[in-house]
This record gives C-alpha cells, sequence and structure tokens, in this order.
C-alpha cells in the first residue's frame, strides 16, 4: 500500500498528512486541554524534559515490546528487563562508577544478556512465549531484587550526590539540555530501520511474520531470527531501564515482585495502537517514534493539568487514556464498517437531494 | 514357531510406540497432582520439623490458594474455548471496590454477594462482546480493557475513600458479626471452592456445554461445521467465568475486610500460573481441565508457604522464592509440554 501512495506529490501529502495526523490532532487536543485549566502545554525548561524524557524512554519500550509482538509473540518479560538493568545501573551507581557511558552499556548488556536468555530458553524449551515469559519475568524480577540486597535505600542521590547530578543531566532533567535523549531516540531508530529494512535479518523476519511454515521451507532460520528477536528486545529493554534508572536513582524493588513490573509494558500500547494507523505511510518503526510524540503530548497536557487542579487526578487520567486506547482499537478493526457509513450516508443525502 | 515377518515387526514397533506415547500421556497427567502432594508433604515437614503451627500456617495456604483458585476455575472455561482474557485481576477489583461500598453503604453481606456476581458477570460479558461485536483481537482488546478496568477500580476506591475501602466487617458492633463468623471462616470458605470446582468440573466433564467448549477450542471451524454455535457457547463460558471472579472477590473482601487499588495483585498473572501448573493448555481445547486450577493454586500456595518458612530469616526470602517458583513453573511446562511439540517454534 506504501509503494502505491509514494511517486506523485498528491501521493507524498497524503502520506505526510497519514503520518501526522494523530500527533497534530494529539497536540491541538492537549492545548485546548491544558488552555480550558488554565495552563499552557509547554510551560518551561521542566516540561521539555519531561516530554523528551517520555518520549526517549516510551519510544524504547515501545520498540522493544514491538520486536517479538508483531512476530506474532507475546513477550511479558520486557518490562522485567527494564527493572532489571535498572537496578544494575543504580547498584553501580551507588558503588562509584562514575561514567555515564559505562552505565548506559551496563544497562544495555545486561537487557542484551537478559534477551538473550529469554530467547535462548525459548529455543531450547519450545514453550509457547507467552507462557515462557510468565516464568522468565518472574526470575529477573527476583533477580534484581536480589541484586538490590531487597532493599529500596539504594538511592544514588545520598550515596553518590555527583553522579545523581550526571545522571540527571544526561536525561535533561532539572532544564538541562535534552540532546542525549534525542541521540539515544535518533540511534535506536535508526538501527531498527536499517536492521528490520535492509538487512537478511530483517527480510527473513518479514518473511516469518506473514507465513511461518512457507518462510522455514524456503529457508529462513527460524531459530537464529527468533534469538536475535529477543536480543534487539532485550537490549532495547536495557536502554529504557538505563533511562528509568537514571530518572528514578533508587532501587524500587519490592513493588516489583510477583508480576508488579508487568503494568511498565502496557503504556507502550496505546502508542503501539497509534502506530498501527500511522504504519500504512511510513516504516513501523518510524510510525512508532511518531504515535508516541502524540502519546506525550496528551500525558504532558495531563500532568499540568493534574498539576493546576488537583481534582484531575492520575486517577482521572488514566480513565481517559484507558478510554482512548478501547476507543482507537475498536476504530482500528472498524475502519472499512465507519467508512461504508460514512459514505452510505453521504449517498443517501446525495439521492434525497 | 513362526519367523517374524517384515510387516509384522513394523505394526509392532508402531505398537509399542503407541504404548511408549499412551504411557507418557498418563506419566505426564500425573505430574501435576503428584507435583501439589509432593509440595503438600514438604510444607507438613517443615511445619513439623522446626516446630511451626500446622493449623495457621494451612489456613495460609489455603488463602493464598483461595482467590487464585475461584478466578482460575471460572477463567479454565473461557481457556477452553481458545479464547483469553487478561483483565479478570483487574475485573476482580472493579466488582470488589463496589461490592465494599455497597456493604458499607447498606450494611447486608447478601447484597455484597450479589454486587460482586452480577458486576463480574456483566464485565466478563462486556469483554466478551466488546471483542465479538467490535471484532477486536481478544488478547489485545483485553489488555485495554485491563487498563480500563484498573482505572474504573482506582476512581471507585479513591472516590470512597483514598485510603482504600474499610468495611465494618471487622467491628464487634456489626450486626452481620454471627454471619461474618461462618463465612469469614476458612474452612467455610475452602468447602464453597470445593463446591465450585466440583460444579465446574461436572459442568465440565459431564454436560453437552463442555464438551462443546473442547470441541470449539480445539477446532473452532469444524466445531461451527457440525452445528454448535459459537455465541451461545461463548456467552455461558464467559458467565460461568464470571460467576468464579465474583466469588474471588466476595472472598477477597471477606479476608482482608477493607478494599484498596492494590487489592489482589498479581492475581491475574498468578491464574495463569496456577492454570499452566494444573497442567492444562492455555490455548484450550481437548486438554482443557475444570480441576487444573484448582490443583494448580494449591501447588503455588504450597510453595509459597513452605519457601516462607524455611527462609524466614533471609533478607531476600520472597525472591528466592519466586526463582524457585519460575524454575519449578518452567520445568513443570516443558515436561507437560513433551507430547505434544510441534517442528516451528510455537507463537
Amino acid at each position: 500500500m506504501t509503494n502505491n501512495i509514494g511517486g506523485s506529490a498528491a501521493g507524498l501529502l497524503k502520506r505526510a498528512g497519514g503520518i501526522l495526523v494523530i500527533p497534530a490532532i494529539c497536540l491541538v487536543i492537549s492545548i485546548l486541554m491544558c488552555r480550558a485549566y488554565g495552563t499552557v502545554l509547554f510551560k518551561d525548561g521542566l516540561s521539555m524534559s519531561t516530554f523528551f524524557y517520555g518520549l526517549a524512554y516510551l519510544s524504547l519500550v515501545a520498540f522493544a515490546v514491538s520486536v517479538n509482538l508483531h512476530s506474532g509473540r507475546f513477550d511479558f518479560s520486557v518490562s522485567s528487563i527494564i527493572i532489571l538493568s535498572s537496578t544494575v545501573v543504580i547498584m553501580l551507581a551507588c558503588q562509584g562508577v562514575n561514567s555515564v557511558g559505562l552505565l548506559l552499556l551496563a544497562g544495555l548488556g545486561s537487557g542484551l544478556l537478559g534477551g538473550l536468555i529469554s530467547g535462548g530458553l525459548y529455543l531450547t524449551l519450545g514453550l509457547p512465549p507467552m507462557i515462557l515469559s510468565l516464568g522468565v519475568a518472574l526470575l529477573y524480577e527476583a533477580i534484581a531484587y536480589i541484586a538490590a540486597n531487597g532493599s529500596e535505600s539504594n538511592s544514588v542521590v545520598t550515596l553518590q550526590p555527583a553522579i545523581s547530578n550526571q545522571l540527571k543531566a544526561f536525561i535533561g532533567a532539572n532544564g538541562n539540555s535534552p540532546l542525549f535523549l534525542i541521540l539515544i531516540l535518533a540511534a535506536a531508530l535508526a538501527f531498527m530501520v536499517l536492521v528490520f529494512h535492509y538487512t537478511k535479518f530483517g527480510y527473513d523476519y518479514r518473511a516469518l511474520q506473514s507465513g511461518q511454515k512457507i518462510a522455514v521451507n524456503t529457508g529462513a532460520n527460524e531459530r537464529v531470527n527468533a534469538l536475535l528477536c529477543y536480543a534487539i528486545a532485550g537490549g532495547l529493554a536495557g536502554l529504557a531501564g538505563f533511562l528509568f534508572g537514571c530518572q528514578i536513582q533508587y532501587t524500587r524493588v519490592s513493588g516489583y515482585l510477583n508480576f508488579g513490573t508487568v503494568p511498565k509494558m502496557f503504556d507502550a500500547f496505546c502508542p503501539l495502537f497509534f502506530a498501527g494507523f500511522v504504519g500504512r505511510f511510513c516504516n513501523k518503526q518510524l510510525a512508532i517514534v511518531v504515535s508516541v510524540v502524540g502519546y506525550e503530548f496528551l500525558q504532558l497536557a495531563f500532568g499540568n493539568m493534574s498539576a493546576v487542579n488537583t481534582t484531575f487526578t492520575s486517577t482521572i487520567y488514566g480513565i481517559i487514556n484507558s478510554a482512548i486506547l478501547v476507543l482507537f482499537l475498536i476504530y482500528l478493526n472498524n475502519e472499512n464498517k465507519v467508512m461504508e457509513l460514512v459514505t452510505l450516508k453521504k449517498r443517501r443525502s446525495a439521492q434525497t437531494r | 514357531m513362526e519367523p517374524i515377518t517384515k510387516p509384522d515387526a513394523l505394526r509392532e514397533g508402531q505398537q509399542r510406540k503407541l504404548r511408549q506415547a499412551l504411557l507418557m500421556k498418563r506419566l505426564v497427567n500425573v505430574i501435576p497432582i503428584t507435583g501439589t502432594l509432593v509440595l503438600a508433604i514438604l510444607f507438613f515437614s517443615i511445619c513439623i520439623l522446626r516446630g511451626y503451627d500446622v493449623q495457621s500456617n494451612l489456613e495460609v495456604v489455603i488463602k493464598r490458594a483461595m482467590i487464585v483458585g475461584f478466578l482460575a476455575t471460572g477463567a479454565s472455561f473461557i481457556f477452553a474455548i481458545g479464547s483469553f482474557d487478561l483483565s479478570l485481576g483487574a475485573n476482580m477489583l472493579v466488582s470488589a471496590a463496589l461490592g465494599a461500598a455497597v456493604y458499607n453503604w447498606t450494611g447486608s453481606l447478601l447484597l455484597m454477594l450479589a454486587v460482586c456476581l452480577v458486576v463480574c458477570v456483566l464485565l466478563s460479558l462486556l469483554n466478551a462482546s466488546l471483542a465479538s461485536v467490535f471484532n477486536l483481537p481478544v488478547f489485545v482488546m483485553t489488555i485495554a480493557m485491563m487498563s480500563v478496568f484498573s482505572a474504573l477500580a482506582s476512581l471507585i476506591i479513591s472516590n470512597v475513600d483514598a485510603g482504600g475501602i474499610d468495611t465494618r466487617l471487622s467491628r464487634p458492633s456489626n450486626p452481620d458479626n454471627v454471619f461474618y463468623q461462618v463465612i469469614g471462616n476458612i474452612w467455610f470458605q475452602l468447602l464453597v471452592l470445593a463446591v465450585f470446582v466440583l460444579l465446574c468440573g461436572f459442568l465440565f466433564n459431564f454436560m453437552k456445554m463442555g464438551r462443546r467448549q473442547k470441541f470449539i477450542g480445539g477446532n473452532p471451524v469444524c466445531a461451527r461445521l457440525t452445528g454448535i454455535a459459537p455465541t451461545g457457547v461463548t456467552i455461558f463460558s464467559f458467565t460461568i467465568a464470571g460467576l468464579g471472579i465474583g466469588l474471588a472477590a466476595f472472598f477477597t473482601i471477606l479476608q482482608d475486610v477493607s478494599i484498596s487499588a492494590s487489592s489482589g495483585g498479581g492475581v491475574g498473572m498468578n491464574m495463569l500460573i496456577a492454570i499452566v501448573f494444573g497442567g492444562m493448555a492455555i490455548s484450550g481445547g481437548p486438554r482443557s481441565k475444570a480441576l487444573a486450577a484448582f490443583t494448580g493454586g494449591f501447588s503455588m500456595a504450597f510453595l509459597d508457604q513452605f519457601m516462607t518458612l524455611l527462609l524466614l530469616e533471609s533478607n531476600t526470602g520472597s525472591a528466592v522464592t519466586q526463582v524457585v517458583k519460575a524454575v519449578l513453573f518452567l520445568t513443570v511446562v516443558t515436561l507437560l509440554s513433551l507430547s505434544y511439540r510441534t517442528r516451528l517454534l510455537p507463537r
């Protein structure tokens, strides 16, 4: 479909419109909501850093979830990898590792390792991914807890104030430049586009996605492909965990036992559904980032609104978020019916005239 | 003695393979119940050897298994037809919050039970109809509905009392105290669970509806072609699941006396673990078992309590327990899946 649209100027315009429609609608709604509550969307440097942090973090989580999800594998362990790698980063920072680069590598490495182990278990045990990931999620949550020695008092802020400031500066907190967040996001996006669209791995991935049996029969190495998918998802989740660690800066582990981590990945579902629509006009990876931009406009607006009006609580915007999610899902799956209804009405009104 | 001809040898080889497969299947079938028994023996052994009070610890085990047992037994009916619902834990929380609020408002235990059951059945049917009317992918839809229900439960709880809904159940002046003494008793609750599980087992194994469910779960196209209407079976399955969730919500209120946004945390996922631990495939179909959730729920509860007692002094006891649970879960599931492996990777 994307190829059909491309070419003519009208096609390009339609394509650009399709890509930008969701963030544009979200931006307009966010501005209007903020205005109704007597505030503005981007009021200060803090709003900017919140927006860019949310954009980079959620894009990474959405990428990580999408890698296996688009192949029909649902992986609960992504969110537990986020918590595990954030715990590794925080523990290292608490012990005096004062290089942000090294901490980033530690987050990425632990995520990658987590993903590889998860993928290795998938290949070895041959269990359905959802069932397997339940066990793996339990395992990683517990390992994170043990790594932090069950304590929530491993705080970078109190134990290593200098490193804490470096980490805050890295994620653009307190009015610092969000440059590193933008760089991480750009690198992740470039990596995803390159790997999934310009390599044999990506070709096999898409072949397996649309016809597992045919792809395997025609020579796609399913096992290597699946292992790499898990490793990529783990690495991206590890990066997200690094950003999360930079933000919270203490080992928040007790609330994450017994599947406490799972809701963390559900934040990425609304942008992923948006991406289902945007993805008709561009590649899936860009669609995810564009959708997260729109979603983050709404989140920022909700945050600003609750700051000026205490009755607008996180519970209320949780309900609004969920309602958007369900309504969008209904629209996405019934688009043809909606279009049929609209064209039928138009035809009827033309006939009566 | 006649010489063994080639076809005879072939037939004998095939029969041997068949016998081995049957033996393997029988062995696999006894894994869940054997696991429960082994864990129960371990639990009782540690209680006796270390001098812990068996009665109070057993009550903890039952309490832990109860909620997951009700929820997962009801949910088995959804999984049996090849459907899926991740929002059951959140559904339970909404109805528990409403039930607790209604009890505080009216002081009637019967009304609280009715609210819990009706709300759960309605929410469960809402999920079923959303999936069929709007043609939504069930898995994704239940994730979305999980967010809706969780937010709704938080809204109800925060509107009644920000800190959680504290029911009047535990107050000595409570006029319902006589009834509460009976239905709040853990053994009575276990009896109710046993009756519910047996009823579900009967429905599942001896009624036409149970066979239809398994048929639809195993091969929906074939089931439809033989005249089984999936709509009726789906409504029935989600209704039974709703009843199970409703009872879980009711007993959550009775056990905890108060309801907060974190009540029943992780119960939705633990339900999946219990079902699989009990030997039922989440994909449903002919391998579905109504008693799986009960067995699995008790296995988990015995394991949790055994590990808690074993690692009482440890700082990271709960995490080590979780590691053991995860490893055991993966081992059991791998053993159970040995008889139905495919050449392609499962999805």
